[in-house]
């Protein structure tokens, strides 16, 4: 029987789609971000601080309002969706890669290789993730770079896991043994017949990934552990415009909007896509 | 089942060696020097060197490691930089918060996780499944931080119905009080207030595991209930709820149970955020205050402390589910 395409039980996923839309929304904001913003999304302006949005004050020049010194909030919103995505793509491809080669490696070489690799790598996860990222960051100082890399550390362990559990699935199929009496050497069994054949599981792992870096990610910024104020980060603008939720609570929503709505983009794409690749669980909710 | 134990006992003291020796490790690397940091950028040379012999910090690191795993396994984390108490008795004085405010938010999402995944996986498909499924989507989707600001902004500061933070309010004070210590003491009036002041924290901390919990309890009980035994159970006649809640739930309980051991771990992390925004005096919001101030035995102390209490936990689950499934133990 003929399989469906990927695309078409894609469109048949009304969730994924959702996710995916959101995302794509994200995307083109980011995208625009790189050639126009209402403001400049730095630019200081103690004129104006803290103006309504446009839905609350008609004659407002900002349509979603300003910070406490002034900045446009729409075009930092704007701004930290090339920030956000940009983490979370580098974060996931740098934890996938790193992540995926000790699972493969484990998982393939067995014996000593694979206890050793999977005895630290429980140790990364006996502690708590953001705590191990929170001293991560405190050794090699604040900054947005040393928080994504303190999540890529973190996340290794997840994408090993997922990786190494595939690798013992697929290496024992018969493809593998056949490759194996075809003399094919261990990297290239490795590289040809394994990783194609564990992708699928990865992928999802992948998406659902990449909305947990971005939200760990803008955890430390939030707790102080990322760049410096002006950077239009999501997470730094929801703590810097805390303090004054009192009398500018519109200040908050946006970026705070934006980070679930990305994160449940990813989510609901990482679930749809864990359905639709898995045959075991297509037809079921 | 001794052995069992034993082997799980060995492997969390291995587990926890390994957290003790990255932490030192990483710990060490911080730049700048603690003695330094303690003493203060204005001390002189020799008084940095004297507290250096007298921390032991000229030593070398495997001395260093060596003192610092037995004075850890004595509970001994040193003085903080910051206060100048001992580190365990920071702790400690912190723990009760910490974990009145954790218990609480597992009780919150395990009792709502359950009832919504056993209530979707019954109404397969309907309405109250849909309501469900997108609160527990809501739920690991919104960022903590992102919840427990917005539930400040309508309830604190828009509706003014609960505090926006602290434990207490002024008027009740009291060193050790709290939600266990004001019913302890009888006064009703601190219980009141120590309960409407958690209200808000136990929902945040609590809402992804609740959404967790929900989602794993609706799968598995799906999947228990297309079993054989179900189908028999509805044969004889049973009614639907004892079918559900005393046949499939009961099976379907195992990976729930699993799944609530390992989102402990998870609140425990989540208790530095949590408590970092709604000022709860516990010891996640002391270590995130340890961190701003780059205070390392703080943050050696309490970062093993945390891992120790998660690692004890999983331990527990991992022996509660040997002993509800054998074939657990047999697989061990």
């Amino acid at each position: 029987m003929k399989e469906t395409p990927f695309w078409r039980r894609m469109l048949k996923h009304p969730m994924a789609l959702i996710g995916a839309a959101a995302l794509a929304m994200f995307a083109l904001a980011a995208l625009v971000s790189f050639v126009y913003t209402p403001h400049n999304p730095r630019e200081v302006d103690l004129d104006v601080q803290h103006q309504k949005p446009r839905l609350m004050d008609s004659d407002s020049d900002y349509w979603l309002g300003t910070d406490n010194v002034g900045r446009d909030i729409l075009s930092r919103t704007m701004a930290g969706a090339r920030i956000s995505l940009r983490v979370g793509i580098l974060i996931v491809v740098c934890a996938g890669l790193i992540g995926s080669l000790l699972g493969a490696v484990a998982g393939y070489a067995g014996g000593w290789i694979d206890n050793l690799l999977m005895r630290i790598l429980d140790i990364m996860m006996a502690l708590p993730g953001i705590l191990l990222a929170i001293v991560i960051v405190t050794i090699l100082g604040p900054s947005l770079q040393n928080a994504m890399i303190a999540v890529t550390i973190v996340s290794i362990p997840l994408y090993a896991r997922v990786m190494r559990a595939e690798t013992l699935r697929v290496k024992s199929q018969e493809f593998v043994e056949a490759a194996r009496a075809l003399g094919a050497s261990d990297f290239r069994i490795l590289v040809r017949a394994i990783l194609p054949n564990c992708a699928a599981p990865l992928i999802v792992q992948i998406t659902l990934g990449m909305g947990t870096a971005i939200l760990e990610t803008a955890g430390l910024s939030y707790l102080g552990l990322g760049d410096e104020p002006s950077v239009p980060e999501w997470g730094r603008m929801i703590a810097e415009e805390f303090k004054y939720i009192r009398e500018a609570w519109w200040t908050v929503i946006p970026p705070l909007a934006s980070i679930s709505l990305t994160t449940l983009g990813f989510n609901l794409l990482g679930d749809g896509l864990r359905d639709i690749l898995d045959p075991r669980l297509r037809g079921r909710s | 089942m001794t052995a069992y134990i034993l082997r799980r006992l060995g492997a969390l003291l291995i587990s926890l060696w390994g957290v003790s020796l990255l932490l030192f490790l990483m710990t060490h690397l911080i730049p700048g020097n603690p003695a330094r940091a303690m003493l203060g950028e204005r001390a002189n040379a020799e008084a940095v060197a004297k507290l250096e012999r007298e921390l032991g910090l000229d030593r070398p690191l495997y001395e260093q490691y060596g003192r610092f795993l037995a004075n850890a396994a004595r509970l001994d984390f040193g003085r903080s930089i910051k206060t100048k108490r001992p580190v365990a008795q920071e702790l400690w004085a912190r723990f009760p918060a910490t974990l009145e405010l954790t218990m609480c938010a597992m009780v919150f999402a395990v009792v709502l996780g359950l009832l919504l995944g056993a209530l979707s996986a019954a109404r397969r498909g309907g309405a109250l499944d849909f309501f469900s499924m997108t609160i527990s989507l809501a739920g690991v989707s919104i960022p903590i931080y992102c919840l427990g600001l917005l539930l400040i902004l309508l309830f604190a500061n828009g509706l003014e119905w609960l505090p926006n933070g602290g434990r207490h309010s002024d008027a009740y004070a009291i060193a050790g009080a709290g939600l266990i210590g004001s019913l302890l003491k009888g006064d009703l009036g601190a219980f009141r207030d120590a309960a409407v002041h958690l209200i808000l924290p136990t929902v945040t901390l609590g809402a992804v595991p609740l959404a967790i919990i929900s989602r794993m309890t609706r799968s598995s009980l799906l999947e228990a209930l297309g079993q054989d035994y179900v189908r028999t159970a509805e044969a004889k006649g049973l009614r639907p709820s004892v079918v559900l809640f005393k046949h499939a739930l009961r099976n379907a309980l195992i990976p729930v149970l699993t799944i609530t051991g390992l989102e402990f771990g998870y609140l425990l992390g989540g208790a530095v955020m949590t408590e970092s925004i709604f000022s709860w005096p516990g010891v996640g919001r002391w270590l995130w205050l340890s961190v701003l101030a780059r205070d390392l035995p703080a943050i050696q102390g309490g970062v093993l402390f945390v891992a120790l209490l998660f690692m004890t936990i999983v331990l527990i689950m991992d022996l509660l589910y040997a002993a509800v499934d054998p074939r657990i133990r047999a697989a061990a």
